[in-house]
């Protein structure tokens, strides 16, 4: 029927007339091609993250533990500054990032962990290439609308196209293009963790005084968390399902540990990291694959030595991950 | 070397270099630093070993016990220190004291949690084919953390970028 047609058709072009003044509104220069729906929803997001400056409270949401934290950004050239503060839990915690760099404030200990950092939190998403997403992700428009911390906002959903990866849904703030919600779901659309803001205040009213910490942290001793190590060139061969690349490597110590080496590989979306230490009997352990929220362990001897492998990712991802290291 | 002596010397040094002494030492990369044997570098361990507790899991975060630090202190007194030192009696003490110590303390903790469901185990993985999966669809509500992941779990979801989201009390609830 022709009416119903024309009614469906309304709702798409208001989309379509938004979006067209977000995009003359954000400078967009890394989009060269035009892009199509999908992609540019995912690079939207990204860019809406980096390039805005913005303040509120989101939840996190894992299993029955739920957790509130302040975050603070704001845009800068060389790739910004933020402040998180944890709201919640017996101690004070807070990080603040400078461009890669994350500084953990420890003021119980007066003390601050150091440590770069490659991938993205939220309400960033993907690390990486935008448009390389595509093969591993279908990113879907939904019609139905959202709100989210009082704002309208546009649901989405990002399906994989394979089984070594969790699936997305998002709701995307109308007028900034900010992520506000997202849930974690598993092959049956079942929800494994999530996070969403409870308010947000983004652009003219954002206050660059509120990136200080009140605490004197730049005063404080510093530890590095871990450091650079090359585990190829130590003979280890880690490979993992497709779309997913080494991004960092280092070595680290791990209470009660041996030296602890780390490798973190993503597909863009999610991140899985492979730890790799010295097999010691008299601690009794044994193979294992359990679960937290959306993340999986496995832990398993190979050799002499004792692995660890998480990630937000199905338990499948971390035991192939698992069974294809060698050395 | 006298007391007297080390605190001068350790006092000299700042502090991030201590650490980074420390560090390649504990690496087997570099001898015992001079300084080993101060109240200062007695904190620096204790620092040098914390942080991976203190970055989010509060209910882990906790110093080493008193006789780890008097066994250190112990250890090192017997050390001879004229010789040119190598890792391997730290190594060895360390399993001796430090591993047996953490573990007590993991095993206490995870005794006290027994009573609940600590975790979501989707089978042991022997006797698994790696061509069968394992399940990937999990109960809506997601299982607490066994402890001896936790340092594992909050670097991953540190580096991951999650650090700020995941802060959560996992101090076992007591009915």
């Amino acid at each position: 029927m022709p009416q119903l047609a024309i009614n469906a058709a309304v709702p798409r072009l208001r989309w379509l007339a938004r979006a067209a003044v977000l995009v003359l509104a954000v400078p967009l220069h890394t989009l060269a091609a035009e892009p199509t729906p999908a992609e540019g929803l995912l690079a939207r997001v990204q860019d809406a993250a980096h390039k805005l400056d913005y303040a509120g409270t989101f939840m996190y949401q894992l299993g029955s533990n739920l957790v509130a934290s302040h975050i603070v950004h704001q845009a800068s050239p060389d790739g910004g500054r933020e402040r998180i503060e944890v709201l919640d839990g017996p101690k004070q915690r807070e990080f603040v990032r400078e461009n890669k760099v994350v500084y953990s404030l420890l003021p119980e200990r007066q003390l601050v962990l150091v440590e770069a950092r490659e991938t993205d939190h939220f309400p960033g998403m993907i690390t990486g290439n935008p448009q390389a997403l595509e093969a591993l992700y279908e990113v879907a428009l939904l019609d139905e609308p959202g709100r989210v911390a009082g704002r309208p906002c546009r649901n989405a959903q990002v399906v994989p196209r394979d089984a070594w990866r969790w699936g997305y849904r998002l709701c995307i703030d109308d007028a900034s293009g900010l992520l506000l919600k997202v849930q974690t779901l598993d092959a049956d659309g079942a929800i494994l963790e999530q996070a969403a803001f409870s308010e947000i205040t983004v652009g003219d009213a954002f206050d660059p005084a509120w990136l200080e910490s009140s605490h004197p942290w730049r005063e404080w001793p510093r530890v590095q968390g871990g450091r650079e190590f090359d585990l190829a060139a130590a003979g280890w061969h880690i490979s993992a399902p497709e779309g997913f690349e080494p991004i960092s490597q280092i070595k680290r110590k791990l209470k009660g540990r041996a030296q602890v080496y780390q490798m973190v590989l993503t597909d863009g979306m999610a991140a899985i990291s492979v730890f790799i230490e010295p097999y010691d009997p008299s601690l009794g352990q044994s193979d294992s694959m359990t679960a937290y929220g959306a993340t999986s362990i496995y832990r398993g001897r190979k050799g002499e030595h004792w692995l660890t492998v998480l990630g937000e990712v199905p338990p499948r991802t971390v035991r192939a991950v698992a069974d294809a290291i060698a050395r | 070397m006298s007391a007297v002596q080390s605190r001068q010397f350790s006092q000299a040094i700042p502090t991030s270099e201590l650490t980074e002494q420390l560090s390649a030492f504990l690496d087997g990369e570099a001898d015992a630093p001079e300084w080993l044997d101060t109240p200062q570098a007695k904190e620096h361990w204790e620092t040098y070993h914390l942080i991976g507790d203190v970055l989010r899991t509060a209910d882990l975060a906790r110093p080493v016990s008193a006789r780890f630090a008097a066994g250190l202190e112990a250890a090192l007194r017997a050390e001879p220190t004229v010789l040119a030192p190598r890792s391997r009696p730290i190594a060895r003490f360390v399993r001796r004291y430090a591993v047996p110590g953490v573990s007590l303390m993991v095993l206490v903790v995870a005794v006290s949690w027994l009573a609940q469901p600590l975790i979501n185990p989707l089978g042991p993985s022997h006797g698994v084919q790696a061509s069968v999966p394992p399940q990937d669809v999990y109960a809506a509500n997601a299982p607490r953390r066994e402890p001896e992941f936790a340092d594992y779990y909050d670097v991953h979801r540190h580096v991951a970028g999650m650090s700020g989201a995941t802060q959560v009390d996992y101090a076992p609830t007591r009915d």
